[in-house]
């Protein structure tokens, strides 16, 4: 088998589990950054203090320095997560809490006669954020949010150093068994610039999909 | 309570802070009638509206719809809501669903309608404010007579018992007002009891039923809209409708 | 009793270690200087080109930028460190290699940063210089780059930020910041728990506090009607 060959098969494997944590990481940092973002701006002061904390904490802190906490720190308080689940555990927070920024800001931005209407049709609270206010936020937070997906395709590296067999790990190691940097790095940076690049047309096109005329982005 | 009083409204008082905006306003509304509210600003007229659903809470005073206290502690407040219509000035639809949706989602969402008996609703009462054809369209993509229609149709689609209309027309363009003005003067005519907010002195007198002057929190004259605007008794109403006069001086019919 | 032991136990090895991860920060700080000085150096100059130069200029500068926003920081540290450098003949300290990739990284950012700052000079500011008889450089320098750059200060603050998270990525190149002195101390003292959170604490201080005394001296120094946007 040329150097070719064997590298290809042996990156698709650590491809796949690429893209195993951003399946899960991508989707599920949404949720959260989403429920963050209601907490903080209509949660009750207890609430909206503890959001608004771990918010700060989690974009206050390097990616890595979480992920290694999250792994290393955390079976001392008996809390032990496996290599996998300890990175997207990690990648879901820390993304989470800075697309929450963008959903919060996109809420806010929202005329408060929206609100107005939604209760004077005798909605209640929730039926108004999930019916009225969220739908309005989340078309003008998804150039934020794209911008944090975009992040968590290239920081899923980082599962790396918890010993998750992703795309970087596994070309790491081809290359420690053949030596050829150049090559073996450069193709894994490109693997990555074409993520990337795909998940940015996904999500223009997704904007496009959900563009209403008058609800242009703040 | 007599059956045909939709509104009771006992001596409503609110403050904000040291200034106070309501200072004991009290009148009742009949089924079919069209009330008409107007005074210069700051006399309490938009803050009136917004106590009467509950959009703001009263600090004193209390209010019956159709013979249920609704500034009881223990009433359901969204319920309640469902039988007030409530058209705003700055129409305040909602952006990101079509003329259509706009009508029906509050049949949906708050009366858990099924969607093809709400969109049936809907379509009708957006017929009946002339905008069957805009169904489709997004709130940017009508005018502002369009969008205030639509939020009549809006209110109307839940079926309430009371409509109120916190000047309806006074974001609009002059020359789109006269189609909003129509659709309500028709909703009067078909007895649909109603409270408007408005300067519009011609639509006042060729519908309204009976007109409240509003000055400093207070309801300080009252009478058949054609008696109050033409022949007001007190000093405040008189300066107020002869400067509308001066300003508006447009004939109605 | 236990509990006492093994508190005075952590005292006095956290005595210990606290000033070993300390020092770290001077190299951190350095990290992220270098980095974003050598991508302001970078960062500019491909932004006016983006902005005024001819398409194949713009081309490239859209290439360049595309490539390091796209790849992750860990994947060029590996690339540059074992093998563009020594490809080219270089044998770099992991500290220079560090800063440089940050730097080429940062340039990428900054070069969108301060793109989207010159275009919303307004573009009759470009105008009514070449009116006065500037020359394409001159209006440029004495009158788009000033608003520019006041106008881009938070999203380069915000770069700021972000290079000093990303600065602890490098440890993989064994640069001694703070992650790879606390990684060193967790394997020494086989106790995770108060190194990471000693390290976590110092990145919260040096982020939160950091953006804070940039946006002081830039309140400092606002001009009322040039405000910047994130």
């Amino acid at each position: 088998m040329s150097f070719w060959e064997e590298f290809i098969s042996y990156i698709l494997r650590g491809w796949v589990a690429t893209l195993e944590i951003l399946a899960i990481s991508i989707p599920l940092s949404i949720l959260l950054g989403l429920g963050l973002a209601v907490a903080r701006v209509y949660g009750n002061w207890f609430i909206s203090l503890i959001a608004g904390g771990f918010v700060a904490l989690l974009r206050g802190l390097p990616l890595v320095v979480t992920l290694l906490i999250v792994f290393f720190a955390l079976p001392k308080l008996g809390i032990y997560f496996s290599p996998f689940w300890a990175a997207v555990i990690a990648f879901i927070m820390c993304s989470g809490a800075y697309q929450s920024e963008y959903v919060r800001g996109a809420i806010r931005s929202i005329d408060v006669g929206q609100s107005l209407a939604a209760q004077a049709l005798g909605m209640t609270k929730l039926q108004e954020v999930i019916h009225i206010i969220l739908p309005q936020a989340f078309r003008r937070a998804l150039p934020g949010i794209t911008n944090e997906i975009i992040y968590l395709v290239l920081y899923s590296s980082l599962a790396y150093l918890v010993g998750v067999q992703e795309l970087f790990a596994v070309a790491k190691h081809f290359n420690s068994l053949q030596l050829r940097p150049i090559e073996i790095f450069s193709t894994t940076a490109l693997i990555y610039a074409f993520m990337a690049t795909i998940a940015t047309f996904f999500f223009r096109k997704l904007e496009e999909k959900l563009k209403i005329p008058g609800l242009e982005t703040a | 309570m007599p059956d045909d009083i939709v509104l009771r409204v006992e001596e409503l008082y609110k403050s904000y802070g040291n200034i106070t905006v309501l200072k004991g306003v009290s009148f009742e509304v009949r089924r079919g009638e069209t009330k008409i509210i107007c005074g210069p600003s700051g006399s309490g007229k938009s803050t009136l509206l917004r106590c009467l659903n509950l959009i703001t809470r009263p600090d004193k005073g209390r209010i019956w719809l159709e013979g249920e206290e609704i500034t009881n502690r223990n009433v359901n407040i969204n319920k309640v809501r469902q039988k007030i219509g409530f058209v705003f000035q700055e129409f305040n639809l909602f952006n990101h669903l079509t003329a259509l949706r706009n009508v029906s989602i509050g049949l949906e969402v708050v009366k858990k309608m099924k969607k093809e008996e709400a969109r049936r609703i809907a379509l009708q009462m957006l017929r009946k404010v002339g905008l069957e054809e805009h169904a489709y369209k997004y709130p940017a993509e009508l005018s502002g007579g369009q969008k205030q229609r639509v939020a009549i149709a809006r209110a109307l689609a839940m079926n309430p018992a009371i409509i109120f209309y916190d000047e309806p027309t006074s974001a609009l363009d002059p020359q789109l007002i006269g189609e909003v003005l129509e659709v309500m003067k028709a909703l009067a005519r078909e007895k649909v009891t109603g409270i408007v907010v408005t300067h519009e002195m011609g639509f006042a007198q060729s519908v309204g039923d009976e007109m409240l002057f509003m000055y400093d929190g207070k309801i300080i004259e009252r009478g058949p809209p054609r008696e109050v605007i033409r022949n007001p008794k007190c000093e405040q109403a008189k300066r107020f409708f002869q400067r509308i006069h001066e300003l508006y001086a447009r004939e109605e019919r | 009793m236990r509990v006492y032991s093994k508190l005075l136990k952590l005292m006095v090895t956290v005595w210990d270690y606290l000033p070993y991860i300390l020092e770290g920060v001077w190299w951190t700080l350095g990290l992220v200087a270098g980095g974003l000085a050598l991508g302001f150096i970078i960062g500019l100059p491909l932004s006016i080109a983006q902005v005024y130069g001819h398409r194949i200029l713009k081309a490239i500068v859209e290439v360049y930028a595309w490539f390091f926003r796209s790849v992750p920081l860990l994947v060029l540290l590996f690339l540059f460190y074992w093998g563009v450098f020594p490809a080219l003949g270089y044998k770099l300290d992991p500290l220079t290699c560090s800063i440089l990739v940050l730097g080429f990284r940062s340039g990428g950012y900054q070069s969108q940063i301060f793109r989207g700052a010159i275009q919303s000079v307004g573009e009759g500011q470009y105008i009514a210089a070449r009116t006065l008889g500037m020359s394409k450089l001159q209006g440029i320098f004495h009158i788009i780059l000033p608003q520019a750059l006041r106008i881009a200060f938070p999203g380069w603050v915000n770069e700021y930020a972000i290079i000093l998270k990303d600065s602890a990525i490098c440890f993989v190149l064994g640069v001694m910041e703070v992650l790879t002195r606390t990684r060193y101390v967790v394997m020494a003292t086989l106790e995770p728990l108060l190194p990471y959170f000693i390290a976590g604490g110092l990145f919260i201080v040096l982020t939160y506090g950091g953006t804070k005394l940039v946006n002081m001296v830039y309140e400092k120094t606002k001009i009322p009607g040039l405000i910047g946007r994130m």
